[in-house]
């Protein structure tokens, strides 16, 4: 197949699936390797880029036809759909799941020093955020971590795109540090679970 | 100075206290009579020993004022609420073992865990809000990207419900109690029995001298379920050779004519 025309049909299925497809579901779709598929896919959104109001994105691996930026306006006004915006608040909630995910609401009340109960039901409505389990905690908290709508609401491939905070590595390396002193980790984890351990003093 | 107030009308205490900023829900304990509110300050000052302070009778009394007051004062009940869980706060504490040795010690380390740990929270938290203006400004561009299906996802519209008062919002509700249309009770159809039919049949086939509609029989206003009863007491009766029934067509009349000559049981 010449690359334009597998490139029409990459858009055409594209245009049909309303999840949108992987490379490989394209590639053995359209006959072709993964190779030509993806470069195929480069000149569609090269193509689009030039001339639509269509734009592919690639969204873990998932790759979408969705309406560019430019022209959102027009498709806000026809969905009735006020533009996407996000108070301080709620971004500030919103990258506190981002990068702690999985986390409960008492935790990111504890960053936060209030109660985040409403953001997070307000990003769980928006679509950013969802609740992917409970934690093995008392009262089993819901977690919460983001979901393919943030990384796609962002323009990000992936979470490792997100910016690294240095006091959150900062955190990490010194967690991992402590688990390396441990001589018996495993012993430290299941010390952790069964409180409290023998000859602790009850705490007040 | 022992709180304990006793005597003349509790209204003009009332008024004496509320002089003085205490508003609180009136208490009647054994220590101490007067507002809540200055009960926990007094216990808060260790004027009132905590232990004198019975909180399950505390409780009581605010239930029997909740039953004897006609409409609930949101801030007297919100009120009681934050000073009845201060006093729970303050008698748990003493209910909890102390440490006594290296006590001291221990203080410190805990002292100097927690200032890290709020060092390190509060840079965290710079940094999560540096981060969600990133986010913010992306998101601004990126979320208006529009998916396939997008027109079936719109959220439900958000209402802001922060300009409204308590009040209003029960007066809404009892406005839309008032109005809310109590559903249409639907009477179940007069239900017959197939003995009850059979006997209706045989009654009514008795007068008839040589041949009559199914319709006739029923009469006009039969349901369906009647229609169904009649039916199946029709074939019972034409089993029994008590009757014949004819139809030239289906949905056709179906004439009934009742046969004396089986009939040996027919009343």
């Amino acid at each position: 197949m010449e690359q334009a025309e597998l490139a029409r049909a990459l858009e055409a299925i594209l245009f049909a699936s309303e999840d949108g497809a992987s490379l490989s579901q394209l590639a053995d779709t359209c006959e072709v390797d993964e190779e030509t598929a993806s470069t195929a896919l480069a000149a569609l959104a090269e193509r689009l880029q030039a001339s639509s109001g269509l734009k592919l994105v690639n969204v873990k691996g998932i790759y979408r036809l969705v309406t560019r930026p430019e022209v959102a306006p027009y498709v806000e006004r026809f969905l009735a759909q006020p533009p996407a915006k996000l108070g301080p608040a709620a971004t500030v909630t919103l990258a506190i799941v981002a990068y702690k995910q999985p986390i409960t609401r008492p935790e990111v009340d504890e960053i936060r020093g209030v109660n985040s109960a409403y953001l997070l039901d307000k990003l769980e409505r928006r679509g950013l955020i969802k609740v992917v389990g409970r934690k093995d905690a008392p009262g089993r908290p819901r977690l919460y971590a983001t979901t393919d709508l943030f990384l796609q609401s962002l323009g990000l491939e992936s979470l490792d795109e997100l910016p690294k905070l240095p006091a959150l590595e900062a955190e990490r390396a010194e967690e991992a540090e402590a688990k390396q002193l441990a001589v018996f980790p495993e012993v430290e984890a299941a010390l952790e679970e069964s409180s409290p351990g023998p000859g602790e003093a009850p705490r007040s | 100075m022992k709180a304990k107030v006793q005597g003349a009308g509790v209204s003009a205490e009332q008024q004496s206290f509320a002089e003085l900023g205490y508003t609180g829900f009136p208490v009647r304990l054994a220590a101490f009579e007067g507002p809540l509110d200055l009960l926990v300050h007094l216990v808060r000052k260790k004027e009132v020993p905590l232990e004198e302070v019975p909180l399950a009778e505390i409780c009581d009394q605010y239930v029997e004022y909740l039953k004897e007051a006609e409409e609930a004062q949101v801030e007297v009940t919100s009120a009681f609420l934050v000073m009845a869980a201060t006093l729970l706060y303050l008698k748990s504490r003493l209910l909890l073992p102390q440490h006594k040795e290296g006590a001291v010690e221990e203080a410190d380390d805990d002292y100097e865990e927690t200032r890290r740990a709020l060092l390190r929270q509060v840079a965290q938290y710079e940094q999560f809000s540096e981060v969600g203006k990133f986010l913010q400004a992306r998101y601004e561009v990126f979320g208006r990207m529009y998916r396939r299906g997008a027109a079936s996802e719109v959220e439900a519209s958000e209402y802001d419900l922060s300009r409204l008062t308590v009040e209003e919002l029960s007066e809404r509700l009892q406005e839309l109690l008032e109005n809310a249309r109590p559903r249409e009770a639907k009477l179940p159809e007069e239900v017959i029995s197939l003995t009850e039919a059979v006997a209706e049949l045989r009654r009514k086939l008795a007068k008839v001298k040589a041949k009559t509609t199914f319709e006739n029989l029923t009469g006009p206003q039969a349901g369906a379920l009647e229609l169904a009863a009649f039916f199946l007491g029709l074939v019972h009766l034409v089993f029994m050779q008590q009757a014949r029934a004819r139809q030239a067509a289906p949905f056709a009349t179906i004439w009934v004519e009742p046969r004396k000559e089986g009939a040996s049981g027919a009343g």
